[in-house]
């Protein structure tokens, strides 16, 4: 007889309404692979040079996103002439990661381009090219790139951030936007991209489909949320009208001083948060309940992991201590709580712990003011579990996420 | 004129010279299933034969808890969670 054999997988999750009780997450499960090298030089684009991954980027800027459709990498690098709003995209591949000398190096495989479009970045940010709007973080959603970009020093709380090139074809220089994502009274919805939802999350959180972070840091000090942020929104819904506010729900953001002076400035700080918190990716694992958000805090003063809240400003800033690369560890339970209504979403989440990742980092001498020049941005794969964390001047580490 | 007539027969073969072509298959999309939420998949959306014969399905183990196989259709509701398991699904057309 004639027959012939097909194999496929088959995994049973667990179901919806359990997600919440699952575990938090074992950071000691966290393993590092080694890092890997970027392609070294710059280049010219519209007549303007840059200098490539190598550069000095604006005030805390940057973005990675990873590629599920070419294993590969979204990477920003320095702005065209250091003008401050035109910063180069490329698609870089990714080699074998090693944990000591030789590096293996990434190679391109996408030139650079303009990652928003000549002078459109300035657009988030009134148009005041003189102040600078970085891009802070990207996203890969159903073959498209998201993109948000943190307009620096305005006032203006209904300011729009989120830019959309529908083709990862970086030759098209389409790009939709900017766009405004949740209707939080906040200049930044988006200052560092989140990450797509597992399916079985997007239940719990009512389908939305990815979250976009939040967080701001001195350079952002007059408009931004102070601290993470998770803000869910369906990433396919943004696109139209540039008028439209893009639907989600923020179940979490903290105070925005704009408008009440300096953050260091007592008595204007957050109760939580201060000028140097950041939120510069989010990791969010099926087989948890924890939600993940990186950024950077201070060695001195900052949101205590036993629950204390120490010193007169609060936050993760250092104030003339080394800055220390950071998960701050939240708990889908509080999300959850806040997200449903049942809670403000503003304050009153807090990180259940947090986890320093500075066993990996070349570069961990920064003090508070250098760490502006040397934020990371983190990239997730949530299939193969890997994180891509970019370290300037340095490469990509590569870390993973066990189960 | 004297005739006479003789009978014979004409069988024309496949040009691979079988007479009966095996199934054959697409792929199946990696199927990652929920506790608690029914499962619809038939076997037949992702096989074709091209002599239009009627197959006959089968699997190299038990499917997870809650899911079973009645033809081409795999189907029923998951009732525990599994790690990611390999399966090789068989269609069988019954012709040599």
């Amino acid at each position: 007889m004639a027959s012939s054999t097909q194999s496929f997988t088959i995994r049973v999750l667990p179901a919806l309404g359990d997600q919440l009780d699952l575990p938090l997450y074992d950071t000691s499960k966290i393993e590092y692979l080694g890092g890997f090298a970027l392609p070294s030089g710059g280049g010219m684009i519209g007549g303007q040079a840059h200098d490539g991954f190598h550069g000095s980027p604006d005030q805390g800027g940057g973005g990675i996103a990873y590629n599920p459709a070419n294993n590969s990498l979204f990477l920003t690098g320095s702005t065209t002439n250091n003008d401050r709003v035109n910063t180069v995209l490329a698609e870089i591949s990714i080699p074998t990661p090693s944990l000591s000398a030789p590096y293996n190096t990434a190679s391109m495989l996408q030139s650079f381009t303009l990652a928003c479009g000549l002078n459109r970045q300035a657009q988030v940010n009134d148009g005041q090219y003189g102040n600078g709007a970085p891009v802070s973080g990207m996203l890969v959603s159903n073959g498209r790139l998201l993109i948000t970009v943190a307009g620096l020093y305005i006032n203006d709380p209904t300011s729009s951030s989120m830019f959309v090139r529908p083709s990862l074809d970086l030759s098209d220089d389409t790009v939709l936007g900017p766009y405004r994502v949740t209707n939080v009274n906040q200049r930044i919805v988006g200052n560092g991209m989140g990450c797509e939802l597992p399916p079985q999350w997007q239940s719990v959180f009512g389908g939305y489909q990815a979250i976009v972070g939040g967080g701001g840091n001195l350079s952002l000090m007059n408009n931004a949320c102070y601290g993470p942020g998770f803000h869910f929104f369906n990433p396919d819904d943004v696109q139209g009208s540039t008028s439209q506010t893009i639907p989600g729900v923020n179940a979490c953001y903290y105070t925005d001083i704009a408008g009440s002076g300096y953050p260091f400035t007592p008595g204007y700080e957050s109760d939580v948060w201060n000028g140097m918190s950041t939120h510069r990716g989010t990791i969010v694992l099926p087989e948890t309940r924890t939600f993940m958000a990186y950024g950077c805090g201070g060695s001195d003063a900052f949101y205590d992991t036993g629950g204390a809240i120490t010193g007169g400003w609060q936050g993760t800033y250092a104030t003339g201590g080394t800055m220390n690369d950071r998960f701050y560890l939240y708990d889908a339970r509080d999300l959850k709580q806040a997200f449903d209504g049942n809670q403000s979403p503003l304050n009153n989440i807090r990180p259940y712990a947090t986890f320093d990742m500075d066993f990996c980092l070349r570069n961990t001498d920064v003090t508070w003011i250098d760490e502006l020049a040397q934020v990371r941005t983190l990239g997730f794969d949530p299939v193969n579990r890997m994180a891509y964390v970019h370290e300037r001047g340095e490469g990509i580490h590569v870390l993973r996420f066990n189960t | 004129m004297a005739t006479s007539t003789q009978s014979f027969t004409i069988h024309v073969m496949p040009a691979d010279g079988n007479q009966n072509e095996a199934p054959v298959w697409s792929t199946i999309p990696a199927q990652t299933w929920t506790v608690g939420v029914a499962v619809h998949i038939d076997l037949n959306d992702y096989v074709t034969d091209a002599d239009g014969d009627t197959l006959t399905f089968s699997l190299d183990q038990a499917l997870p808890d809650g899911v079973t196989l009645d033809g081409s259709v795999i189907s029923g509701t998951p009732t525990a969670e599994t790690a990611t398991a390999s399966y090789v699904a068989t269609a069988d057309d019954g012709n040599a």
